[in-house]
């Protein structure tokens, strides 16, 4: 062999080998398409889809059926070609919010459309939001159409006739805000009596052979158990390599297509699964634009980036094929920039332009494609909701602002309540701390490294069996005292309660579960349903069951949760629900609820439910069921926020899930659920030392913080990478601790207005059209600006500061960029690219602890922006007793920082509720203070002040005054 | 960090500094810092001037206010008093200062006020207001009277939660207004110093049992391979006996044997001459084919060698007369013999060490029952002589009975002929081959009492060749539901999981992994464990594996098995080899 020839064949043996290579990384963190649905396949939404604008079903309102009645608005709407009309009605509520719901006329014979009474805020709180609505007189009206405005004055909507459209707006400048149904995309799957039941079941006729666990393949293999991955595992060892029925899967396709001309109730197959669809359609869907609005946000849970991709019309580079969909699904090794459905949803997107924010709630907890479009002759976003069953139930909030629109939502769906200080600190989670020596290894390491953190977590390795509210005999036989060693640091544990129950007779809860008949119907009706979970043979609980959902929260009682303490608190895994052998790892749609709903009609609230269920357990356990609990989950819905926190479920060690973490958690804050994160490190996989830097670096920044890891991976606690690194990991986990005034006091913030925790850059500057697309940055609350490093070996990256606003680095305030540009910054290995406004004041306290419990009492420092153009900068703070409900029987209290430069005077005040509190404030850092002072003087006393200047930074750091706490309300004078 | 007194006078101090905090007068200088006594000494100070101000701080700073000699004293230690610290009163007009990180002067009651001023920490070692630095300057210094003093974080100051037995890290001075919740914590440290004694007593105990048993196990291995070395001994002494006496005995024996089986083939050879040249004859006269009159007369083949066997056997059915002349024969040979095996013996006897052997020989030529009821009696190298398979060694040659010392034989393809065609020659045969299969066995008696073929494990790279005492001993223990079995030097198992193969030391020199048997810490770096590797692969993970250490204690026996991850097992192992590598303080 010739040089040339052995070089030839070296290249060609390396490109092999890293073809191979690649084949391998792409096989190993990769999802598996084929085990999901595209729209395409799935009948109500291929047929919705492709019915586009056609006239022949376009609605229209039935001439004169408008109608005040009370404080509503009703009127009748049909379709040629339907079953009569549909009863329309509109409503409105506070600030700007309209609310229209279309149903079918009640009728004998016609099955109810289910509706959840639990999403909306319950009906006190609702009906004081609510705002009378007021047709206008005919006059103010073109011919053929209606209008009505609310009395707060906020919104004016105007209904057209023939095409049937809604179009609200501004009544004061007539701006319009949003259309409803402008491309005719209504859709009303209406039935007659006889369509349900009767008539449907001879679909049921041997199609409706469910094939659960019967396997995929013709061969007669069988299956032992399944895997987390939703694939069968054989008695001979085997994993298919992929998922069986995949080739069925591609010919049920075909066989939607055709059926969908014929019946579109006829019963559909995937997968192996073959829903009978006993009812027969019952879909719904609409469309809502948004005029002059480029940008739409929202719809979570979905890996993709925060502005959301038009998914219909040219393809380019920012579309997507398929529509984005929601319907909560555990999907294992799920991939970045896809409109694939997640763990979670919520059917709320926000339309934002300069003009204005305007945001459309669809109010359906069933599996939902959203379509996303740019309007062909405007470019205009728009909406379109296309739903499986239920009502067409749309709320429109009518902004104009960013913050208007987070409060109307808010004010329909609730919002967090404020979190236990604890759960805002850094949380160390693995798949699996193995027993409770490791337990107390792992603790004994963090003190040692003198490393903070406040929960230690148990995975589902830690019960005897995955019998949930149990333990492992060998691994922990002393939960007790393991717990009550770690709340010795002042620290807490959580371990996981999924809602799959174990069917074996020997297991209390299984065995209760099933004698008081809790447990979610199969197909008939009559049967538990079984699927394959965790455990293996499991039934599932039925909490839209308010009867289960009180024995289910019981079951947290410290008597019949034995071994756990005041000091544990919860992590609900699987709950969309996972079901190994379902069609789609999930429940089968046929399923009933006790109550007889179609698990089709409710699926996406399992998690709702069973998160608040778990809520509720774990306030009644404790005595006046005072203390804030703190509960995980996966699977969340609209109304979820009310319940605690939620992550972004098994995301992959890679530097593009680090990255897409930032969008996916803005979608989630703007849709009002603040309280969220993403595993730090990334659940599959192993990140290398950078990597793993890098995404504490942003999970610090991000409102839920734990890092997570799963079984098969390395340990990678953040002390077994050597000293350096370790230092910078804990210097990181510091900046956070030391911020958790201030991220307590957003949390404060959102409960009481809505706002989000973590927001969007055009939240503070909406005109500011750069940032509509920005979703690798975000602000928390309105005062600091963050922007982490998501790429290796980057040594600086460019930040974009918005228009109007100037800026000083966090941790180096040694200069000021003033914004409407990018800048590039400095970010070695040791740096977060964050940004204080000029113009806030943070509460922040400096002192190291290993716990915030251990930080209660220490002092605050204020962080002080100064305006360069001599505008006033402002805080607050909230304090409460990070632990109780008493802050709702108002013990609390609320600091308001202000320090005006011209006059040169940093004022604070303190309002207390029932209790009565000091403050302490050791220091007072002053970015960007232009000059050193020569006096300063604690104007109360006329005492003058220790302070140091920093000629080169320009930071004014004024010591605390010769009595170690300033007292409050008062005020400090620079001369 | 030790501060330079000398670099502390040559000020390097930031303007700002000076002018916002510290107004530095005239005349006098600051109160000055010295590492130690002598050194506050050198820079002038009078003796008794000079204040420790930094506690118990094994790392001092001494300080001194040399113009008026007044009484300095600077608390940089954590006491209770701390908060309110005393300032320095020098000479007036002078105001002493704190130096730190060279770059900053404090005024003395800016040390310890709980605000931290200094980069370092160096100010605030006796509160938390520096916890953030996390730096070696700001630790905290517990006094822990009575027991042993310790650095901690300044972190954990008055954090709620007890640190230092002497409770000194959260008390707070009484005029402080940010005081914590909870009261001061008690003081242990009388407690925790008993509970060490009691426990440094208890281990100190442990590992002298420990040492002695891992004596008392060297030793008696050490004579095992004693013992081991003279059973070998015997044993070669037997397998040169049975050599030189036995087979040459014998040998003479089978050449008047031999002599007469010639003779007798002789014979029948003529005979089959005769009988061949006879059917020549007839087949001239019958003209009768030779496969016919082989049918016919039991031979005819041309094969020579198959004639004469064939003729053989012929010889043997048609003189039987000479078969009973054999038998006599040998009859005689037998009284000559047995003469001849009490002489072996004798000879065998006087050979050293040999007595014993032969006794035990004795024995096994005894009926079952008789060894069983001798066992009992026998001493423990006897036992082991008898389980190991001599037992059945000696069995077999005294099952070949008295025959078997009558014949040697040196095989040939004729001597075979000469065999199969003779009974007699056949058991001889029979009989020479167990003496040869005994002296094979004895010879690898010999070797395999000394150790295994493979000659001892090769300890040259292990940090302690003693743990090669344990080489072959298998340790088993129920745990978490599990059954593992761990052969030392050789294989683990969970159940009938293999968990791995030994594959050596994780390092050639100590200290071997050993628990501290006061602290029950487990050094997980930096020493030498052993390592199983290559056990069944975990479904969707690797290979299984194991690193076994050692804790302190009298038995061999498993003490924890942990999976730190997935598939990589952890072992404790208590053995009294491992007292040897505890560091007794």
């Amino acid at each position: 062999m010739t040089s040339t020839a052995r070089a030839l064949a070296l290249v060609r043996a390396l490109a092999l080998a890293l073809a191979v290579l690649a084949l391998l990384a792409g096989q190993s963190v990769a999802v598996d398409r084929k085990k999901f649905r595209t729209c395409a396949q799935t009948g109500f939404c291929a047929r919705q889809r492709d019915a586009g604008a056609q006239e022949k079903d376009a609605y229209h309102l039935l001439p004169g059926s408008q109608a005040q009645d009370g404080d509503l608005v009703r009127a009748q709407i049909a379709a040629k070609g339907t079953r009569g009309p549909l009863n329309l009605s509109f409503q409105a509520y506070k600030r700007g919010v309209l609310r229209m719901r279309i149903v079918e006329p009640p009728q004998d014979g016609i099955r109810p459309r289910y509706e959840s009474p639990d999403i909306l805020l319950g009906a006190d709180k609702l009906d004081e939001e609510a705002t009378p609505l007021r047709l206008e007189p005919a006059e103010k009206n073109a011919e053929g159409t209606f209008s009505m405005t609310s009395s707060d004055g906020r919104l004016r909507a105007i209904v057209t006739a023939a095409p049937f459209r809604v179009l609200g707006e501004d009544p004061d400048s007539g701006r319009p805000i949003v259309l409803l149904n402008g491309q005719s995309m209504l859709h009303f799957d209406q039935r007659a009596p006889g369509d349900d039941g009767t008539l449907r079941s001879e679909h049921n006729v041997g199609a409706g052979a469910d094939q659960l666990g019967s396997g995929h393949d013709g061969a007669a293999r069988k299956i032992v158990d399944w895997g987390e991955d939703g694939k069968p595992i054989y008695e001979d060892g085997h994993e298919d390599t992929a998922l069986g029925g995949d080739a069925s899967a591609a010919a049920d396709a075909d066989s939607n297509e055709d059926s969908a001309d014929s019946d579109p109730g006829a019963p559909e197959s995937f997968g192996g699964h073959t829903d009978a669809r006993p009812h027969g359609a019952t879909s719904v869907g609409i469309d809502v634009s948004f005029p002059g609005c480029k940008h739409l946000y929202g719809i979570p849970e979905h890996a993709a980036p925060f502005s959301l991709k038009s998914t219909r019309g040219p393809k380019s580079e920012a579309a997507f094929d398929e529509p984005y969909r929601n319907y909560n699904l555990d999907v294992f090794e799920y991939e970045i920039d896809e409109p694939m459905a997640l763990y979670g949803h919520i059917p709320l997107a926000i339309a934002h332009s300069a003009a204005g924010t305007a945001s459309v709630f669809w109010n359906n907890p069933s599996e939902t494609f959203v379509d996303i479009a740019n309007l062909d002759d405007s470019g205009d976003k728009q909406v379109h909701w296309i739903s499986e069953s239920g009502v067409v139930d749309v709320m429109v909030m009518a902004g104009p602002t960013p913050v208007d629109v987070f409060q109307q939502y808010a004010s329909l769906t609730g919002t967090t309540p404020i979190p236990p200080l604890f759960s805002l600190g850094y949380h160390q989670c693995r798949w699996n701390y193995r027993d409770e020596k490791d337990i107390e290894e792992v603790n004994a390491n963090f003190e040692k490294h003198n490393f903070p953190y406040d929960v230690i977590w148990l995975d589902i390795e830690h019960t005897d069996g995955k019998r949930y509210f149990t333990w492992d005999q060998h691994k922990f036989p002393t939960p007790t005292d393991m717990q009550d060693k770690i709340a010795h640091f002042g620290r807490k544990m959580v371990t996981i309660v999924d809602p799959h129950i174990k069917r074996d007779t020997n297991y209390h809860v299984h065995r209760e579960a099933e004698r008081l008949g809790y447990y979610i119907k199969d197909k008939g009706g009559n049967k538990d349903f079984k699927g394959w979970c965790w455990p293996g043979d499991s039934s599932y609980l039925d909490f839209t069951s308010p009867t289960v959902r009180q024995w289910w929260a019981d079951q947290f009682s410290y008597k019949n949760y034995v071994g756990s303490t005041p000091n544990l608190h919860t992590w609900n895994d699987m709950n969309e629900p996972s079901v190994f052998n379902g069609p789609e790892v999930s429940m089968t749609k046929e399923a009933r609820s006790l109550d007889g709903w179609e698990h089709r009609e409710w699926h996406n609230l399992y998690g709702f439910y069973h998160q608040w269920a778990t809520m509720q357990g774990l306030i009644e356990r404790n005595t006046g069921h005072n203390e804030r609990p703190f509960v995980l989950s996966r699977s969340f819905f609209a109304g979820s926020q009310r319940h605690g926190a939620i992550w972004t479920g098994d995301n992959a060690a890679q530097w593009s899930h680090l990255k897409i973490a930032s969008d996916m958690l803005l979608s989630l804050n703007v849709a009002g659920l603040p309280f969220a994160g993403a595993d730090v490190g990334g659940f599959f996989g192993n990140p290398d030392e950078e990597l793993l830097e890098r995404w504490y670096q942003a999970g610090a920044f991000q409102p839920f913080f734990r890092a997570h890891a799963h079984i098969d991976t390395k340990r990678r606690e953040p002390y077994l990478f050597g000293e350096e690194v370790l230092a910078r990991i804990r210097k990181t986990v510091s900046l956070r601790y030391s911020l958790l005034p201030f991220w307590y006091t957003l949390f404060h913030i959102h409960e009481t207005s809505g706002l989000p925790v973590m927001r969007p850059l055009w939240s503070l500057a909406p005109q500011d059209e750069v940032t509509f697309s920005l979703g690798d940055q975000w602000l928390l609350g309105h005062d600091l600006l963050v922007k982490p490093v998501t790429d290796p070996g980057v040594s600086s990256l460019s930040v974009y500061l918005p228009v109007g606003t100037s800026w000083y680095q966090f941790e180096h305030p040694h200069k000021m960029y003033t914004g409407g540009t990018h800048i590039t910054e400095d970010a070695p290995l040791d740096k977060i690219p964050v940004f204080v406004r000029a113009g806030a004041i943070i509460p922040r306290k400096m002192r190291l602890r290993r716990s915030s419990q251990a930080m209660r009492d220490d002092p605050f420092t204020l962080m002080i922006g100064v305006d360069p153009n001599g505008g006033s900068s402002e805080g607050s703070l909230y304090v409460d007793d990070e632990v109780t409900f008493d802050y709702r029987k108002g013990d609390s209290c609320k600091s308001a920082f202000d320090y005006d430069a011209q006059a040169a005077k940093l004022s604070g005040s303190l309002s207390c509720g029932s209790t009565a509190r000091t403050l302490h404030i050791e220091r007072l850092v002053f970015l960007g203070m232009a000059r050193r002072p020569s006096k300063v003087t604690l104007d109360a006393t006329q005492e003058s002040l220790d302070f140091v200047f920093d000629e080169e930074t320009h930071v004014l750091t004024v010591r605390k005054p010769v009595r170690s706490f300033i007292p409050i309300p008062f005020s400090v004078s620079l001369a | 960090m030790r501060v330079s007194a000398r670099r502390a006078t040559a000020t390097v101090i930031a303007a700002s500094w000076i002018a916002s905090l510290v107004p530095l007068t005239t005349g006098s200088r600051p109160c000055v810092m010295a590492l130690d006594k002598l050194d506050a000494q050198a820079q002038g100070c009078e003796p008794d001037s000079i204040a420790d101000v930094s506690g118990h701080a094994a790392e001092g700073r001494w300080a001194c206010c040399p113009d008026d000699g007044a009484q300095t004293l600077l608390l940089s230690r954590p006491r209770p008093d701390a908060v309110a610290a005393p300032k320095c009163s020098c000479s007036e007009g002078s105001t002493a200062s704190f130096r730190c990180d060279d770059t900053k002067l404090l005024r003395l009651d800016q040390v310890n006020d709980d605000y931290c001023d200094c980069d370092d920490g160096s100010d605030e070692v006796g509160t938390s207001a520096c916890s953030h630095s996390s730096k070696e300057t700001s630790l905290f210094w517990c006094a822990n009277d009575g027991f042993e003093p310790r650095a901690i974080p300044d972190s954990r100051v008055r954090d709620g939660i007890c640190d230092c037995c002497d409770g000194s890290d959260e008390m707070v001075a009484s005029n402080s207004k940010n005081r914590l919740a909870n009261a001061p914590c008690s003081n242990t440290c009388a407690t925790l110093q008993a509970e060490k004694v009691k426990q440094r007593t208890a281990s100190l105990q442990l590992v002298a049992q420990g040492r002695r048993a891992a004596d008392a196990l060297l030793e008696e291995q050490s004579n095992s391979r004693d013992d081991a070395s003279k059973r070998a001994e015997i044993l070669r002494k037997l397998a040169s006996s049975l050599e030189s006496t036995l087979k040459a005995r014998v040998k003479a024996v089978w050449d008047v044997e031999e002599q007469k089986q010639r003779r007798v083939f002789r014979e029948k050879q003529l005979g089959w001459a005769r009988r061949q040249s006879r059917r020549w004859r007839l087949q001239g006269q019958r003209a009768i084919g030779p496969e016919s009159a082989t049918d016919h007369e039991g031979a005819g083949s041309d094969d020579p060698e198959r004639h004469m066997s064939a003729s053989a056997v012929a010889g043997h059915a048609n003189e039987n007369a000479d078969e009973e002349e054999m038998e006599m024969e040998n009859e005689n040979k037998n009284d000559d013999l047995e003469d001849n095996l009490a002489k072996i013996r004798n000879n065998i006897e006087t050979a050293a060490g040999i007595k014993e052997a032969l006794q035990l020989l004795n024995v096994t030529y005894w009926s079952e029952k008789a060894l069983a009821k001798s066992l009992t009696t026998l001493s423990p190298v006897r036992i082991w002589f008898v389980q190991n398979g001599v037992y059945d060694l000696w069995l077999r040659f005294w099952d070949a009975g008295p025959t078997m010392y009558f014949y040697f034989w040196q095989g040939s393809s004729f001597r075979d002929d000469m065999i199969k065609s003779s009974p007699q020659l056949s058991r001889l045969k029979q009989v020479d081959d167990k003496i040869n299969d005994l002296i094979a066995r004895c010879r690898a008696l010999a070797t395999r009492a000394l150790g295994p073929s493979a000659g001892p494990i090769d300890t040259s790279a292990w940090p302690d060749p003693k743990f090669a005492a344990l080489e072959g001993r298998c340790l088993s223990q129920n745990l978490m539901g599990y059954k593992y079995s761990l052969c030392l030097f050789k294989s683990a198992k969970q159940g009938t999981t293999s968990l791995g193969k030994f594959k050596g030391w994780s390092s050639s020199s100590g200290p071997v992994c050993v628990e501290d048997p006061v602290t029950g810490e487990m050094p997980l770096q930096g020493c030498a464990s052993l390592s199983f590797a290559d056990g069944a692969k975990c479904w969707n993970g690797p290979k299984r594996s194991v690193d076994v250490r050692f804790r302190c204690g009298i038995e061999n026996e498993i003490i924890s098995v942990d999976e730190p991850s997935t598939c990589a097992y952890a072992i404790v192992v208590e053995t009294p080899f491992a007292c040897e590598h505890i560091q007794i303080i």
